[in-house]
């Protein structure tokens, strides 16, 4: 499924988007046309400096494009008020980055809490539902441990629980295996497709590595701030 | 079975914020109590000289005190004991008085020392109880104020030499005015010989009538003669001495100046703390977390250290208050009274200051953009 064939219906919607940086001098994206169906998983390519993590950035509703449009789940970024655009990152993205970014003074469990203050969850439940991530992603023993004592490819399982806290209807993953080898890589990447399949969720991941790129249903290649139309796109 | 154990909370997580950083943390809170040190240790002191005002001026029961009006300070007044006398007890408000005379010399090594002179007949003396001795009895007897004897390791029997001549102390007494406790008692018409002020006297206690309304005769008194004011307590003791709103008003410059200090010293803390969790304050902002959450955070950890800084501040103020009552000098004037309000004074500022540091960081922290914290090393 191309691009050009998704419906109106996608749950990410971008036409045209533009983002400049440094006074115009850089272009990250330049009418960057998308659509991406709920509860699919694709997965973005293309070289350093294309505009991936950018796109990845707009969508998270954590930077806003210059121009063009972005519907997300039937709402048009560019019109959410601030509060809306909290809220919204806060329960319908969940963000994992290339850096596991967890707090360091705060446990595994207290890390993957760390969304689910926003969302008015009661503590009892917020302590069930940690402990049910981390063991989803395999870290339920690890749950007291602060992340310097956690090897990288624990941290980003931290992340990633910490992504899914408050059920995101999308996963956004910016180069997850990055810092990993590459066997702890491929186990992360195993285990991002396995949530995405149990909770049907719509997961875009970006990343350069194109053995793991191959085994996301879609995937779409940018250069220079665009997608490259590809006909025969892989689709699964 | 559900718990909360191992739950997050935003006081927990500040809590935590402060603690990774806890050297910061403590110097940060030791310089904010510098400020609760001064409020303290000033206002305790300051409240217990107006409590001994008050208590001075209802000695022995008396009502009000009158002395001579437009002097500078009450230790500067002087009135003519014979004239004053006949104009209190034309006054038809007035019941009894009792004349007083006060001085200040260097005795028995201690500087400073209060001098005070009654007669012996006279309602002060006359219901005054000695903790040990007796009451004066002639005109070279005195009582020594319990401070005063302890500083002077004189007790009844013992002799002691004041201006050139010798006294016997035959007592020794404890009122509830600190600075009396510091002093000596004598005859007044001796001490009026011995410091070359005959006829006169520094002030007058006045007890009223039962049912005289005590306004009333301070305003008949008055205007019987306008050379005199009458003072009903601390509050209306400006009319003979500045010195307590003068007192009160160095209490305030010296605590304003401490608590700008230590709201400085939040101020510099909180931004080194905002700047350095720049990369952390951007991904909370990416999970979702609102300006308004990430401002309340940095708030939440000003006020820990405001309270902190109450609690280490109040600890230490008391002490140095307390310290005052053991310096041979100070224990003969001040004696700090350790009420609520001093206490809830550096509770407000101590908070109010960690806030008002803490308004531009937390400013600083709404302001980070997530993307570019995220980039941020």
């Amino acid at each position: 499924m191309s691009d050009q064939q998704t419906n109106g219906q996608a749950l990410i919607h971008a036409r045209g988007l533009v983002k400049h940086y440094e006074d115009g001098r850089v272009v990250a994206l330049d009418g960057l046309d998308l659509d991406i169906a709920a509860g699919e998983f694709v997965a973005i390519c293309g070289p350093s400096g294309c505009g991936k993590s950018t796109l990845l950035h707009m969508i998270s509703g954590i930077d806003r494009p210059d121009r063009g449009q972005l519907m997300v789940a039937g709402r048009d970024l560019a019109t959410m008020s601030g509060g809306e655009t909290d809220h919204y990152r806060a329960t319908v993205i969940g963000l994992v980055f290339q850096l596991h970014n967890l707090l360091v003074n705060l446990t595994a469990l207290e890390n993957v809490q760390v969304p689910m203050l926003t969302t008015g969850i009661r503590p009892r439940e917020r302590v069930e539902r940690a402990r049910d991530l981390l063991d989803r992603v395999g870290l339920l023993h690890r749950e007291n441990a602060l992340p310097p004592t956690l090897s990288g490819g624990e941290r980003q399982r931290v992340a990633i629980a910490r992504a899914l806290a408050n059920d995101p209807r999308i996963l956004l993953a910016d180069e997850p295996t990055g810092a990993l080898d590459s066997k702890n890589g491929e186990r992360l990447f195993e285990l991002l497709v396995e949530l995405q399949r149990n909770a049907d969720m719509t997961l875009v991941i970006v990343t350069h590595d194109q053995h793991l790129a191959d085994q996301a249903q879609r995937v779409v290649h940018m250069l220079d701030g665009r997608a490259i139309p590809e006909p025969d796109a892989t689709t699964r | 079975m559900l718990t909360n154990a191992g739950a997050l909370t935003l006081l927990g997580m500040t809590r935590r914020n402060l603690f990774r950083q806890r050297v910061r943390t403590l110097l940060t809170v030791m310089g904010v109590s510098l400020g609760v040190v001064a409020i303290v240790a000033f206002h305790t002191l300051m409240r217990g000289v107006w409590e001994s005002v008050e208590i001075a001026i209802s000695t022995g029961g008396a009502d009000l005190m009158v002395f001579k009006s437009g002097v500078a300070a009450d230790l500067f007044s002087i009135l003519d004991e014979q004239k004053t006398r006949d104009l209190l007890e034309a006054d038809e408000h007035v019941a009894e008085t009792s004349a007083c005379l006060f001085h200040i010399l260097p005795i028995a090594g201690q500087p400073f020392t209060l001098l005070f002179g009654l007669h012996a007949d006279e309602f002060v003396v006359r219901d005054s109880i000695p903790v040990s001795g007796r009451r004066i009895e002639g005109p070279d007897e005195i009582m020594l104020g319990v401070i005063a004897a302890k500083l002077m390791e004189k007790k009844a029997g013992d002799t002691l030499i004041i201006a050139g001549q010798t006294f016997t102390v035959a007592g020794v007494f404890e009122t509830e005015v600190v600075f009396y406790n510091g002093g000596i008692l004598m005859d007044l018409e001796r001490m009026q010989q011995l410091i070359d002020r005959q006829g006169l006297v520094t002030a007058f206690l006045v007890k009223l009538k039962e049912g005289a309304d005590r306004d009333a005769a301070v305003v008949s008194i008055e205007e019987r003669d306008p050379d005199v004011v009458a003072v009903t307590g601390a509050a209306d003791y400006n009319k003979v001495d500045r010195g307590l709103d003068m007192g009160n008003d160095m209490v305030w410059l010296v605590s304003i100046m401490a608590i700008l200090i230590g709201s400085i010293i939040v101020m510099n803390t909180m931004w080194m703390s905002v700047f350095e969790r720049t990369r952390e304050i951007g991904l909370l902002r990416a999970v979702g977390w609102s300006s308004y959450r990430v401002t309340a955070m940095v708030l939440i950890e000003a006020t820990f250290v405001g309270i902190m800084a109450c609690i280490v501040g109040s600890i230490l103020g008391a002490g140095l208050a307390e310290l005052t009552t053991v310096l041979p000098v100070s224990q003969q004037f001040n004696s700090p009274v350790y009420d609520l309000p001093p206490f809830l004074l550096a509770l407000a500022v101590a908070v109010t200051l960690s806030l008002l540091g803490a308004a531009l960081p937390a400013w600083r922290a709404t302001r980070i953009s997530p993307v570019e914290a995220l980039r941020y090393e």
